[in-house]
């Protein structure tokens, strides 16, 4: 385990379990809202970490296609596991909060809906990246499917916003009228920091096996 | 041999390889026309509005049997060994893209029209429903939707699940275009209606032209591998 990891591991563990202290015993409960508001420090920066670990296959995608280095093809595919395991949190925290407050689990509302599409994205290009044996070629053709997926994001996003939106609107950096105590916001940053240090974590442990995977298939195609 | 006689050749060899089978157009047109029968089915017309059942029953019927469409026609090149000539040709390969994707577009273009003929037949469709507004969707609906789709269906002849990775590739990056098609249909066959159909229009338009530029500069990587 190299320094940088162990550094990453460090604070990520630490991280998580001030982030909980913070959550559970500081930050006031939301007026109207009560406890059940306090996912959202979970919820947002997994929302935030999920968006850009996409981002992140897509740049890895195109560097690949630029490069033909696998290394790229290796993060790119590595980001796009992790950001489905948080879109995942997200998709499961979001209900969780969405029953008691709007009185049903799930609406089709426009960052719902993204986020679902998102999800749907991400898993076809992994089971893509699964059902084709070819080294190169399960690079090749992964990155303009990521490519693809990460283009279509922003016109996902539009066409949810032509309907009308009832999911809270952002309240950092909103409109009028948005913005939170300072506490709230404290811990939220605090949220999205943690939560990405484990995604970094994360990404370089998954980037390294996905290495060993790619030695083993070399060497067992050269066993004889 | 210049970049438009690539794509008109492209296309001749398309149009008459299906005019001598015939399997893309006879499978979109019945496998089409049965989903407009599961839907009046599901759905019964006599007790909804046109608006409600219409546009989702037509353009489920495009989505749906355009994934044959598209599945027949990569699975026949594979056979054929034409997506061996295509990548062992020196031609441009936006060229080759902009072939197959106007020979999809004819072929998807027939079939709807012969689905349409039918939907006139069974929903009452008249003057009022086929504005010009609702062809200008039917054609950037469809457009889009073979512009990812032409590169997608090579994608699913490369991997082991063949077939079944269209479907699962293509769907959820045409879920805005679905929604936006859907939509501005119902806004047409909706009485008095006209708010919300530019916006939609427009955002069709805008998936058409991100994803035919994508698709020209991306399909050679998909060819060749």
């Amino acid at each position: 385990m190299k320094v940088i990891d162990k550094i990453l591991l460090g604070l990520s563990a630490t991280g998580m379990i001030a982030l909980m202290y913070l959550v559970f015993m500081v930050v006031p409960a939301d007026r109207a809202q009560g406890i059940v508001q306090k996912v959202f420090y979970v919820h947002v920066p997994a929302a935030w970490v999920a968006f850009t670990a996409f981002g992140v296959t897509g740049f890895f995608g195109l560097r690949y296609l630029m490069t033909r280095d696998l290394r790229f093809d290796r993060l790119a595919a590595s980001s796009a596991e992790v950001g489905v395991y948080y879109i995942t949190m997200v998709l499961i925290t979001g209900p969780l909060w969405a029953k008691p407050i709007w009185g049903i689990f799930w609406t089709w509302d426009l960052r719902l809906t993204t986020s679902f599409i998102l999800w749907l994205l991400y898993l076809a290009y992994l089971i893509l990246r699964r059902s084709v044996g070819d080294r190169e070629r399960r690079a090749q053709l992964s990155a303009v499917v990521g490519l693809i997926s990460f283009l279509d994001v922003p016109i996902v996003y539009m066409a949810n916003r032509v309907r009308a939106s009832q999911h809270p609107a952002p309240v950092v950096g909103g409109g009028e009228g948005s913005g939170l105590e300072p506490i709230m916001l404290f811990t939220l940053l605090f949220g999205l920091f943690v939560f990405s240090t484990t995604f970094v974590l994360l990404l370089r442990a998954r980037n390294g096996q996905a290495a060993l995977e790619d030695e083993i298939e070399q060497l067992y195609l050269q066993r004889d | 041999m210049s970049f438009w006689r690539v794509v008109r050749a492209v296309l001749a060899r398309d149009v008459l390889a299906e005019w001598r089978r015939k399997d893309i157009f006879t499978t979109f047109v019945m496998f089409g026309l049965l989903t407009v029968v599961v839907f009046v089915f599901a759905f019964d017309p006599t007790r909804h509005e046109r608006q409600d059942v219409v546009p989702g029953a037509l353009w489920t019927a495009f989505f749906f049997a355009g994934i044959l469409g598209l599945n027949r026609s990569a699975g026949r090149d594979s056979q054929d060994e034409f997506l061996h000539g295509m990548i062992t040709s020196p031609a441009d390969r936006g060229a080759l893209y902009l072939g197959k994707l106007t020979a999809h577009l004819v072929f998807m273009g027939v079939g709807e029209l012969v689905i349409l003929a039918l939907s006139i037949v069974f929903f009452d469709l008249d003057g009022r429903h086929l504005t010009p507004a609702f062809f200008a969707i039917m054609i950037l609906g469809t457009i889009g939707y073979l512009a990812v789709g032409t590169v997608f269906a090579v994608v699913g002849q490369k991997t082991r699940l063949q077939e079944v990775m269209l479907p699962v590739l293509l769907l959820p990056v045409l879920t805005p275009l679905l929604m936006a098609a859907v939509e501005g249909t119902a806004i047409i066959l909706t009485p008095g209606a006209n708010e919300g159909l530019g916006h939609w229009i427009q955002l069709m338009a805008a998936f058409d032209v991100m994803f035919m530029t994508a698709g020209f500069l991306l399909y050679g990587l998909v060819l060749e591998d």
